[in-house]
């Protein structure tokens, strides 16, 4: 909005003095004379000697207007205001005198008197001669508002990640209008309809893209748009592939909270040994898992409580076991996002966060195979067209530590830190008939194995262990974007998970097997409804038959919660037994942004309803000659979801969030020796509430506090004599609540980073009458700042700090000998009442990329823990529980890895 | 050529050598040095009862020195652990002095003690009885080699209480007619195993070590002695004092399968230096285990004990006495 501009206007009380339009004045005449204004004649002496009353001839009129200056010290009433003069006009026709007869302030009376004897008219003349004369003349002072300046919508379409501007991008506006945007991504519309507007972006290389700007009268809104660079003519280092376009501003996510990383910046995270993946643990909201473990810990929840999907299609883990690699290769990787607590309906199943990850599109252009190479592992990707409609992209990778260390240990090594071994595949076909419809093939293979051996001729130190996890997938997605906004996907999808721990410790067999054949369907269609609401419906089922076997005590593998201390051996009292568990939800569902008032206000509800079912072959356990008797159980569940975001200004936004969530249990807790085959469901509430400061685009302020609810968990009964088939009972609670903070500087200008800081408070109640605990994995403070910088000429590095709060323990208060199997015992103190100490740790990363005869080969230095510093990672104790040190985390450790990509 | 190849991986080496070093703790807890007096072991006698039996309890204390004789006092735990406690016993048994989780059954070197009519449903494979209309209690599940155990608590003053246990037979509440039957035809009590020799290897001939109260073996001082605990072999299905063999009820084949007992042995001593505490047959079919000891600098009495565990409550021990000179 312009500045209102002050204008003086004027009339003439006299109906033949005329006003004269003025350019600089602009003002409208007074049509009315002022009350008391003089007729024509008024002012005439009627006493004029003579005797013959004298005639007005010819009234006077005004040539010269002298406009008077709006008093300065009136503007801020923003009103205007009217001054009534007197003037005697002499027979030349100059102002003679001039009084006020009807005053506003002294302020306008003075500039109406000073700009009244300036004026010059034609004099009057009576009885046809030139007269002296007398009028009533009415200034008005006006305050007006300058004419509506023109609407302008201006911006600028840039590749996200390398800030690179993206020419011959077609915008387009609900009316038709369109713009197409120049060598430097900038385009504009002047002259826009105020309100809300629509725009389209379009182009070669994009998937139609549709958002919604508001524009005040007379405002100039500048924009800009970061999409993907992916199939245009790639930068100087970037890769020739096709990305999916990113709007950033404004957002059109569905998810309140959200933290999304796109694999180009993701990659150059110190202390990640280029893996876009783990960035997950870098991510506001998520815990530091413990060196060795790979657990995902986000905002209190159990790590087998947040749900990993590639592509829409849920996988068991998002890391190897040992958390060494993610399990897609990087290369693969398009971007990554986490979603702590209350997502969309699209998803549920869990009571903790979403890990989305999407895959890369395969290239159009050309083959692109490359090969990597590091301490960890090696691998092979390819990407690339095999005819005009069919694209392929793949992967093989196998680790090869274990090996390498195999032949360069002596000794046993493996005792203390087992290297697990890995290997993973993938394969992608793509066949797009049209750019607004495809379908593809997708494969994931995932293969874990560990082993350890610890103790030699001590029978009871004895301890072996060997693991195998694995999962496969095999999944089409058909997509089609008819062009009208509307978008449809399906996902038919088939998996098979197993994992095997095969072990003893003391004589004492520790023995799950599980294999679980998966079956899902993801189906989703979304489309505006007019030009506010955006509808969404879909269909999400999943399906799973798992065998279960499994030996030993019921204390191990431990479960969270136990009060037991690291290294402590199980309990010597065995059991044994084999069942199957069926387990599976089909939700149907519903998603809505509703755009309100202008575009300001977004409000997102939602329902999911989804009937899940239990299905276990054995409620009892087995007996001799007893027949096995199963069991089933259903209910149907309500889980609705709401989320809001407000928009006060282009810069700030404010976010709540609702959700409601709820999770089967697993196969291996419906056991009716080591389980429950009756367990229900467990259930969670999220609420959160956030505000967000986006400075350009690039530069960011993020602060959310969170509240989460849940209830049915999964615990150990605690009677001394429980009922059969009740080892464990769905009676325990959680919560957990704090604050996440996010700066974050997206890549531009060759360098991102940011700063993730996390206080929160998790806890977990056994049982009704049971006292809240803390969470077994509960961090107080969690911290996280990464910064990267691309130097140019091919040289980057990076660095990356860490500091979280240790996992709370349960203290030992003393200690007793158990002389039946020559062992001692712990006496535990309070349950996770002690913490281990703090941790830090900073890591460096450096990169250099050469091109080489048209391919590129980078090689990198990653760093972790470049200050050595010893952190304390666990509690280990001696024998008999009288001394206790802590073992500490891994050492400097470079990794130095190569990438050539052909 | 092979030299440049080997390079890379030594570096390797070194480095995730380094990394075991920073990963792994150093404890120095020593189990066998007994400096204080020690209650090493509960002899039940017999090892394995039935309901309703009486059993003698007494107990291997190490380190009282000459003469002296602290009073044990003897508890059977009456409470049944919850399924939520990973330890071995209900943690009330190990302070609570009530007679609701603590049936006191004397004070002395050795006592007796009636095992009560319920025992394997508290403790054994017998559920628990349910009120009316409720469905049955759990059963307790078995160790590893098919067995029940009723917990005892044995305490030296001031010492705390060290925990033991009574093998019961309880029979096979899980399985059929045919299985009970066979069961109970080849079933033996188990029997207490024995130290038949213990013996030092002194200037290479295997010397028998005399009793802790006999003769005394010389030792020279900083010596290493090969030391050899044995017992005898056992035929099949016969109960004896060395490793038994035995029929365990497998539930998952749901039949009986043939087990050998696992024995090893733990060793205590007053000074010196043990290699190992605690010492298993590298091969099942021996009957006898092997361990070092290094005779102390000073001169003067060092006390050795051998107790021998047969893994179902079994018990035997052995104590000598060597003279370092």
């Amino acid at each position: 909005m312009l500045p209102h501009r002050p204008s003086s206007s004027w009339s003439l009380a006299l109906a033949s003095v005329l006003c004269t339009s003025f350019a600089a004045a602009q003002a409208a005449p007074s049509p009315e004379a002022p009350p008391g204004s003089a007729a024509p004649g008024a002012g005439v002496d009627p006493s004029a000697p003579g005797g013959a009353r004298p005639q007005l001839t010819k009234p006077p009129k005004l040539l010269q207007f002298v406009e008077a200056p709006f008093p300065e010290s009136e503007k801020a009433a923003g009103a205007g205001a009217s001054v009534v003069v007197e003037i005697l006009i002499s027979e030349l026709g100059l102002v003679s005198d001039v009084r006020v007869i009807q005053t506003a302030s002294p302020t306008f009376d003075a500039a109406a008197l000073e700009a009244v004897r300036a004026f010059v008219f034609e004099p009057a003349e009576i009885d046809g001669k030139p007269a002296a004369i007398k009028i009533q003349y009415r200034y008005d002072f006006v305050l007006e508002q300058a004419p509506s300046a023109p609407t302008v919508l201006r911006g600028e379409v840039l590749q996200r990640g390398t800030g690179q501007p993206m020419a011959g991008v077609v915008v387009r506006l609900a009316s038709g209008e369109q713009a197409i945007t120049d060598a430097a991504g900038r385009f504009v519309f002047e002259g826009v309809a105020p309100g809300k507007q629509t725009l389209t972006l379009s182009g070669a290389e994009l998937s139609a893209l549709q958002t919604e700007e508001t524009l005040a009268e007379g405002e100039t809104l500048e924009v800009r748009y970061q999409v993907e660079p992916i199939q245009q003519a790639a930068p100087d280092d970037a890769p020739a592939d096709d990305l999916e376009i990113v709007v950033l501003a404004p957002k059109l996510t569905r998810q309140v909270v959200a933290t999304r990383m796109e694999a180009e910046s993701a990659r150059k995270v110190a202390g990640t040994q280029g893996d876009v993946l783990k960035i997950v643990e870098n991510m506001p909201g998520v815990a530091r898992a413990a060196v060795g473990s790979g657990d995902v810990v986000v905002w209190g929840a159990a790590p087998e409580d947040t749900r990993v999907y590639v592509d829409g299609v849920r996988v068991p883990a998002l890391y190897h076991y040992g958390g060494l690699r993610s399990v897609v290769h990087s290369d693969l990787v398009q971007s990554v996002e986490l979603v702590p607590g209350a997502y969309g309906p699209a998803h549920g199943r869990g009571l903790g966060g979403l890990v989305s990850v999407d895959t890369r599109d395969p290239a159009d252009d050309r083959l692109h195979p490359s090969v990597q190479l590091d301490l960890l592992d090696a691998s092979l990707a390819v990407s690339g067209p095999l005819s005009d409609h069919v694209r392929v992209s793949g992967s093989l990778r196998r680790s090869h530590l274990h090996d390498a260390l195999s032949g360069a240990i002596e000794g046993d090594l493996e005792e203390y830190f087992p290297i697990p071994r890995y290997h993973d595949a993938s394969l992608r076909l793509r066949y797009e008939p049209q750019q607004s419809e495809w379908v593809e093939a997708h494969g994931l293979l995932s293969r874990d194995s560990v082993t350890r051996s610890i103790g030699g001729a001590d029978p009871l130190a004895r301890r072996t262990e060997k693991r195998e996890i694995g999962f496969d997938r095999v999944f089409m997605r058909y997509r089609r974007e008819p062009g009208d906004g509307s978008r449809i996907t399906v996902v038919p999808w088939l998996g098979r998970d197993e994992n095997r721990l095969v072990g003893a410790f003391g004589g004492t067999p520790v023995e799950l097997e599980l294999d679980a054949a998966l079956y899902g369907l993801r189906a989703s269609w979304t489309a505006p409804l007019g030009a506010a609401v955006v509808l969404g419906a879909g269909f999400d089922l999943e399906l799973v038959r798992a065998s279960v076997r499994r030996e030993g005590s019921v204390s191990a593998p431990p479960r969270e919660g136990d009060a037991r201390v690291f290294g402590q051996p199980p309990a010597d009292q065995v059991n044994v037994d084999e069942w199957r568990a069926s387990t599976g939800s089909a939700a149907p569902y519903l998603d809505t942004d509703i755009a309100l008032f202008g575009g300001l206000l977004h409000v997102l509800p939602g329902i999911r309803l989804e009937p899940f079912f239990t299905a276990v072959n054995r409620r009892r356990p087995a007996e001799s000659d007893t027949a096995d008797i199963g069991a089933f159980s259903a209910e149907l569940s309500i889980q609705p979801r709401l989320a809001l975001r407000w928009s006060p200004s282009s810069v700030l936004s404010l976010k709540a969030a609702y959700g409601q969530n709820e999770q089967l249990p697993r196969p291996e807790d419906l056991s009716a020796v080591f389980g429950n085959p009756l367990l229900g469901t467990s259930r969670a509430a999220h609420y959160l509430a956030g505000a967000e400061l986006d400075f350009s685009g690039a530069l960011a302020v993020e602060a959310t506090l969170f509240y989460s609810r849940s209830e049915d968990l999964a615990v150990r009964n605690p009677l001394p004599s429980p009922r059969v088939a009740q080892t464990l009972l769905g009676i325990g609670d959680g919560r957990a609540y704090g604050m996440q903070l996010l700066l974050r500087r997206d890549l531009a200008d060759g360098w991102f980073g940011w700063l993730a800081y996390t206080l929160q408070k998790s806890e977990r109640k056994d049982g009704p009458a049971a006292p809240w605990r803390l969470f077994d994995f509960d961090q107080t403070h969690v911290l996280t700042a990464l910064l990267s910088y691309d130097f140019g000429a091919g040289f980057g590095a990076g660095t990356r700090l860490r500091v979280a709060s240790g996992y709370p323990r349960t203290p030992v208060v003393g200690t007793y000998y158990d002389a039946r199997r020559d062992q001692f015992e712990p006496v535990l103190g309070a349950k996770n009442t002690s913490r281990l100490p703090i941790f830090w740790q900073v890591d460096l990363r450096g990169s250099k990329r050469w091109d080489i005869g048209g391919t590129k080969l980078e090689a990198y230095l990653d760093i972790q823990n470049v200050t050595n510093r010893r952190n304390s990672e666990e509690l280990a104790y001696g024998p008999d529980y009288s001394e206790a040190r802590y073992i500490r985390g891994l050492p400097i450790l470079p990794v130095l890895g190569a990438t050539w990509e052909f | 050529m092979n030299h440049r190849r080997s390079r890379p991986l030594a570096v390797v080496g070194s480095l995730v050598a380094s990394l075991a070093a920073a990963c792994v703790p150093e404890l120095e807890t020593d189990l066998s040095r007994i400096d204080q007096p020690t209650l090493l072991a509960i002899v039940a006698e017999p090892p394995e009862v039935e309901e309703g039996d009486t059993v003698a309890l007494s107990a291997l204390v190490a380190g009282l020195g000459e003469g002296s004789a602290d009073p044990i006092t003897y508890s059977f735990c009456r409470a049944r652990k919850p399924l939520s406690e990973l330890g071995p016993v209900d943690p009330a048994c190990l302070v609570s002095t009530s007679a609701d989780v603590i049936d006191v059954l004397g004070t002395g070197p050795a006592v007796t003690g009636l095992i009560e009519r319920e025992a394997c449903s508290a403790f054994g494979p017998r559920r628990p009885v349910s009120a009316p209309g409720q469905p049955a209690g759990r059963a307790v599940d078995a160790d590893p080699t098919g067995g029940f155990y009723q917990p005892v608590l044995a305490e030296l003053p001031g010492r705390g209480r060290v925990l033991g246990g009574v093998r019961l037979n309880c029979g096979l509440p899980g399985a059929n007619r045919d299985q009970v039957v066979l069961y109970n035809e080849r079933h033996r009590p188990n029997v207490n195993p024995r130290l038949e020799r213990v013996e030092a290897q002194l200037d290479g001939a295997w010397i028998e070590l005399g009793a802790a109260t006999g003769a005394t073996n010389p030792v020279g001082p900083g010596t290493e002695v090969l030391l050899r605990a044995g017992w005898i072999d056992c035929a099949q299905d016969t109960a004896c004092t060395g490793a038994e063999t035995y029929v365990r009820f497998d539930p998952e084949l749901g039949r009986l399968t043939d087990e050998t007992e696992s024995l090893f042995v733990t060793w205590y001593a007053t000074a010196g230096e043990l290699e190992s505490h605690r010492v298993a047959p590298t091969d099942p079919g021996l009957s006898s285990v092997e361990n070092r000891w290094i005779a102390p600098d000073e001169a003067g009495p060092v006390e050795l004990w051998a107790v021998l565990r047969d893994g179902r409550g079994g018990v035997g021990f052995a104590a000598h006495r060597l003279q370092v000179r």
